[in-house]
């Protein structure tokens, strides 16, 4: 059976379906290389034959995979769009993935709230309406979209039972620490080859990949809408998928005590909390919009962060700031300050993956 | 079946009576029946006719490991005839399993090099020089720890590279439980299927039968997008109820009427379980927990009536339930559920 004259067409070009390729490439960040990889494949005679074989051998070596599977529906949508336009067929455009979600948030915004509340923000007391539209502008596409009537829900921000414990083994990797008392092979025959004989073993601190897990989470009445989203983190602690662990809670910042998530009624003094924490395995993470939701600014909050953050640099391997609020909220509000305290490693939840986890854990700690 | 000396690397669906039950190779290894889908057949063919590896994905117990033993034992049955049926004593084709723990290095994959053991040897060479040994026995250690290809190992990617005359099947189990450089570390190496071990000076050694790879991954740990490029890449999905039936009826010889009516309820309970543990997003069973309930069912139960009060009241038979809910919390979701009902 002959496949449909488009295809067909397109199959004896001189670059087979390249225009394909150029339409997927910048959406699936492809190489020429998986192009070729498609040639080939053609050539052999695979993927020839119709439509859907030509999408399944497509899928095969362009796609990768992704948790949720964003990549193959990306893939599907984009290749459907492609084939409609060739087919003669009612070209449906590809709705772009930021848009599709935006307007499921209009639906859902109605029933599940909240929105993000209008706020102040001092250096902008003077701007015009077209200045902060031109502002709007220059953000990036997804940002763009949220910034449209302010409408990201906690429960569109992309965490989940299974990425917490994903990126909680990647910052449980195997790591050196401690005291060099493990011989070093490789050092030893390479010394005793430079020196002739054995003079002594080379020591080398032991792998390690014990971690804790200390969760601060900010319970100002800003954060309260963000708790559902934050369910998945805590059930993974309660479920002990991530083990050691324990979260606590604090209003404005944290400061002599914090309060236990599951009782707060129950203080557990910082100065104790402090002495028992291992300064190679404890991995702290904050989450706290500070200030960004409503742009608030308090001086007293501000330097009570700061002091934190300088009293528990020193006790814990690193500190992971988790901000629920997007970051072109942060702008002139504190969560900028602190972030510039971070060196800039503050993170938006809805960043917050296993690839961000890595990548703040090769950056060491701050 | 088509001659298979036309293309020795021939994968297909293969009949029920064609299926392995239980055969056992040259390496204890033991082979079932395995039914993969179009889609994956596909997967697998294009991934043997470009010399790319191939990922598979899945939920654990989907079937990613199998799909190996079934290339091998395709592969040996057309190929290498009466092999298979030799229960073992017959070489069957070339296979090389190579499990990742989250401290396998990317060399560990090519060769190791056993420098303890050669440090020793030359100590033990200039201790005992011209004491205890002879001429003889001084010129034989001399001559061991001086050759230090004696103290290198080829590991399962190493061994498949150099297969000599046939392109051996090597499986990757779980890639993503190793350390993020891992992968990357062999990237090189799989483009061009060539390695060097310094430490003996064999420079290049380059593979004359492309290897067909294929990888595993539960999906812990995402893999840099450089390897992923490399490689096809399928997702097993959880089989539909008629392939899951299939399955079951390959695995377990369900001749009478009384087994066969066992595997329905069973997959009705099961398919209700499933649906319970993934409301909750939690991990539900897959196949492979499927089969080890059945064998539980079908060896440890002789008659049908005890298997139906196991089915009814699964929920008070912690052992039976145990085989296909691994922790507490799914238990409990289960048992209040059915008490529920």
């Amino acid at each position: 059976m002959l496949p449909d004259p488009a295809l067909f067409a397109k199959l004896l070009a001189p670059l087979p379906l390249f225009d394909l390729f150029e339409q997927l490439q910048p959406k699936l960040q492809l190489t020429l290389e998986q192009y070729e990889a498609l040639k080939q494949s053609l050539w052999l005679g695979y993927g020839a034959t119709s439509w859907d074989d030509l999408q399944r051998v497509c899928g095969l070596l362009w796609v990768r995979p992704s948790y949720d599977n964003s990549h193959q529906k990306l893939f599907d949508r984009e290749f459907d769009y492609y084939r409609q336009r060739l087919s003669d067929l009612p070209v449906k455009k590809p709705i772009e993935v930021n848009k599709s979600k935006t307007e499921q948030s209009s639906v859902t915004t109605q029933l599940l709230l909240p929105a993000f509340p209008k706020r102040f923000i001092p250096n902008d007391t003077q701007s015009s309406s077209s200045q902060a539209a031109t502002r709007v502008e220059t953000l990036p596409a997804q940002e763009r979209n949220s910034a449209n009537g302010l409408k990201i829900l906690p429960i569109n921000l992309p965490i989940s039972v299974p990425k917490v414990r994903e990126s909680w083994r990647l910052l449980r990797q195997v790591h050196q620490l401690g005291m060099a008392d493990e011989i070093d092979v490789d050092m030893t025959v390479a010394k005793i080859s430079r020196v002739g004989f054995m003079q002594d073993v080379v020591l080398r601190p032991s792998w390690s990949q014990r971690s804790e897990l200390i969760v601060l989470v900010d319970e100002g009445k800003n954060m309260l809408p963000y708790f559902p989203a934050l369910a998945p983190l805590f059930k993974a602690i309660e479920g002990g998928w991530i083990h050691p662990a324990a979260a606590y809670r604090f209003t404005g910042y944290p400061a002599w005590f914090l309060s236990q998530w599951q009782d707060s009624e129950r203080l557990v003094a910082i100065d104790d909390l402090l002495k028992r924490l291992h300064r190679l395995r404890t991995v702290v993470m904050v989450i706290s919009d500070m200030g960004a939701a409503n742009g608030e600014i308090d001086a007293d909050r501000k330097q009570g962060t700061k002091d934190f953050l300088r009293c528990w640099q020193p006790c814990v391997r690193q500190i992971l700031w988790i901000n629920p609020v997007p970051k072109w909220r942060w702008r002139g509000t504190m969560a900028a300050e602190i972030n510039q305290e971070l060196d800039k490693k503050m993170l938006w939840l809805g960043d917050f993956d296993s690839r961000a986890a890595q990548r703040l854990w090769r950056s060491g700690r701050w | 079946m088509n001659n298979p000396l036309l293309n020795p690397y021939r994968y297909e669906k293969i009949s029920e009576t064609e299926q392995p039950k239980g055969l056992i190779d040259d390496h204890q290894r033991r082979y079932e029946p395995y039914l993969p889908s179009d889609g994956l057949i596909e997967a697998v063919r294009l991934a043997i006719a470009l010399q790319r590896p191939l990922l598979l994905e899945g939920k654990p117990g989907s079937g990613k490991t199998q799909l190996a033993n079934s290339l091998v034992y395709q592969f040996t049955k057309n190929n290498l005839p009466g092999h298979v049926e030799s229960a073992g004593k017959k070489p069957w084709w070339p296979f090389y399993i190579w499990n990742i723990k989250s401290y396998t290095q990317a060399r560990d994959g090519f060769y190791t090099f056993d420098a303890v053991g050669r440090l020793r040897d030359a100590q033990i060479a200039g201790v005992t020089l011209s004491q205890t040994q002879s001429w003889r026995e001084t010129q034989e250690i001399q001559q061991a720890w001086q050759n230090p290809k004696k103290y290198r190992k080829f590991g399962a990617l190493g061994q498949a590279i150099q297969e000599p005359d046939k392109r051996a099947v090597l499986l990757i189990d779980e890639v993503d439980k190793a350390d993020s450089d891992f992968t990357n570390d062999l990237l090189l190496e799989l483009d061009q299927y060539r390695f060097d071990v310094p430490e003996t000076g064999e420079m290049e050694i380059v593979s004359k039968h492309k290897p067909i790879i294929i990888l595993t991954s539960n999906q812990e740990k995402p893999l840099p997008d450089a390897f992923l490029r490399r490689c096809l890449y399928f997702n097993i999905e959880f089989p539909e109820r008629n392939l899951l039936e299939d399955i079951a009826k390959q695995r377990f010889n369900l001749a009478d009427k009384d087994a066969q009516d066992t595997l329905k309820k069973s997959m009705d309970e099961f398919i209700k379980i499933r649906s319970v543990i993934n409301l909750e997003g939690n991990k539900a069973p897959g196949t492979s927990e499927f089969l080890d309930f059945l064998s539980a069912l079908y060896f440890q139960l002789e008659t049908k009536a005890e298997r139906d009060e196991v089915l009814s009241e699964l929920h008070k038979r912690p052992a039976f339930l145990g085989t296909l809910l691994k922790n507490n919390s799914d238990i409990e979701l289960y048992t209040n559920g059915r008490r529920g009902s």
